[in-house]
């Protein structure tokens, strides 16, 4: 093998296990050279690639399987067009949110819808709580709760470089999303809308605090209930 | 009615397999949510076809190839209308932790053309050889060698031309 040949080879396929370029490389610098520049690149690419998967990507196909499977064969066109129709005007909303802000903390909307959305089965879910790891993490963040009215759900979970515990409350008009985000900090109030959802993030003693319900929720009416109910140690 | 075999075997399956499968949806279909349906999707047909699997070692071509079946059974219209937005943001919500060069490198491998993208995602993501990747794209093997080199050729000089601080860390 060449220098020619080695390096296309490489080019392609830098994990190759081709023997004749094991061998070429033994003997060849600057070839050598070349390799480990390239492995150099393959490690950002491989860095690239690996976007973030929704918390809980398995046990939400689980759940939804063998809740689902028996009757839904028909179902999943009707539910990919929902989703690409969603998910477009989410992203034509972002798309402006973007345009006008820019800087990292005025993108914390954007982050806590797209949590709610790769969270959606939670809305629904009837699963049962995790309380053990709830508790630690309301521990280990320096949150109380001691009683959450009309409670649906709640956990821990990671968000962005922290954590956040995730709840849901019924609400008057459907399921609302409460999010305590202790590492999120704001420094004014924000409201978050788009087509399906509308909320709010406010300041918290430490950290602050979502709240996304469905566009007809009295957003302000849960807010006031869930800061009379949560003590932030 | 399900046999408890068939019940583990399946969750064993969507335990190893459901986070690579995301990935390369979302990076073909450029959209989280239905990347996350194109997913549930494949394990419901991997779930009817499970029986036929003979060959652990397939596995995860097999659900590699269901998934691609779906997409493009779902993605015709979807691409069309989402040609207007730009999309390179919302590949991931935690895109600020590829803070600098991870970022731009998204964008720069969103921009390649499908045909480059997918055997490069297949290769990264799944460590498929160009023979695996040729029999799951329907193409040959001299041609997704082709295209490896341009898309990996295309990339290269993307970084060279990058002149962010954080490459030049990663360099030395
Ligand atoms: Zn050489
Ligand atoms: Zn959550």
């Amino acid at each position: 093998m060449n220098c020619l040949e080695f390096r296309r080879l490489v080019t392609i396929d830098p994990r190759t296990r081709d023997k004749e370029a094991l061998e070429h490389r033994r003997q060849c610098a600057s070839c050598d050279a070349m390799y480990q520049r390239t492995m150099a690149t393959e490690t950002l690419l491989e860095r690239a690639v690996n976007v973030g998967v929704p918390n809980n990507l398995g046990s939400n196909i689980l759940a939804r399987h063998y809740a689902e499977h028996t009757s839904r064969t028909r179902a999943w066109k009707r539910i990919s067009l929902n989703a690409i129709a969603a998910s477009l005007i989410l992203a034509a909303g972002v798309g402006l949110g973007m345009k006008f802000s820019g800087s990292a903390s005025n993108a914390l909307p954007y982050y806590v819808l797209q949590h709610v959305y790769d969270e959606l089965p939670l809305l629904t879910s009837t699963r049962p709580m995790d309380p053990a790891s709830l508790q630690k993490t309301l521990r280990e963040e320096h949150l109380k709760i001691s009683h959450i009215e009309n409670l649906k759900y709640a956990g821990a979970c990671a968000f962005r470089n922290g954590r956040s515990v995730h709840m849901v409350v019924q609400g008057e008009a459907g399921p609302v999303t409460v999010l305590l985000m202790p590492e999120e900090t704001v420094k004014k109030r924000m409201t978050i809308s788009d087509p399906r959802f509308t909320g709010i993030i406010s300041p918290a003693p430490h950290g602050s605090l979502a709240v996304i319900g469905e566009k007809q929720e009295p957003i302000e009416k849960v807010e006031h209930q869930i800061r009379q109910e949560v003590q932030w140690l | 009615m399900f046999s408890r075999r068939k019940d583990r075997q399946f969750t064993l399956l969507v335990e190893a397999w459901s986070a690579d499968l995301f990935r390369y949806a979302v990076w073909l279909c450029r959209d989280r949510s239905l990347a996350e349906e194109l997913v549930q999707e494949t394990f419901l047909r991997a779930w009817k076809g499970i029986d036929s699997l003979k060959d652990p070692a397939a596995t995860r071509s097999w659900l590699i190839t269901i998934l691609r079946r779906e997409l493009f059974r779902v993605h015709g219209k979807a691409k069309l209308a989402i040609s207007d937005v730009d999309t390179a943001d919302l590949i991931d919500p935690d895109f600020h932790q590829g803070v600098g060069l991870t970022m731009e490198l998204r964008k720069a491998l969103d921009s390649l053309p499908d045909d480059y993208k997918e055997p490069l995602l297949l290769q990264i993501l799944g460590g498929f050889s160009c023979e695996e990747i040729a029999d799951m794209t329907d193409s040959s093997k001299g041609a997704v060698m082709t295209r490896l080199f341009r898309a990996r050729d295309k990339m290269r000089k993307f970084l060279e031309a990058s002149s962010s601080e954080e490459f030049m860390e990663n360099q030395t």
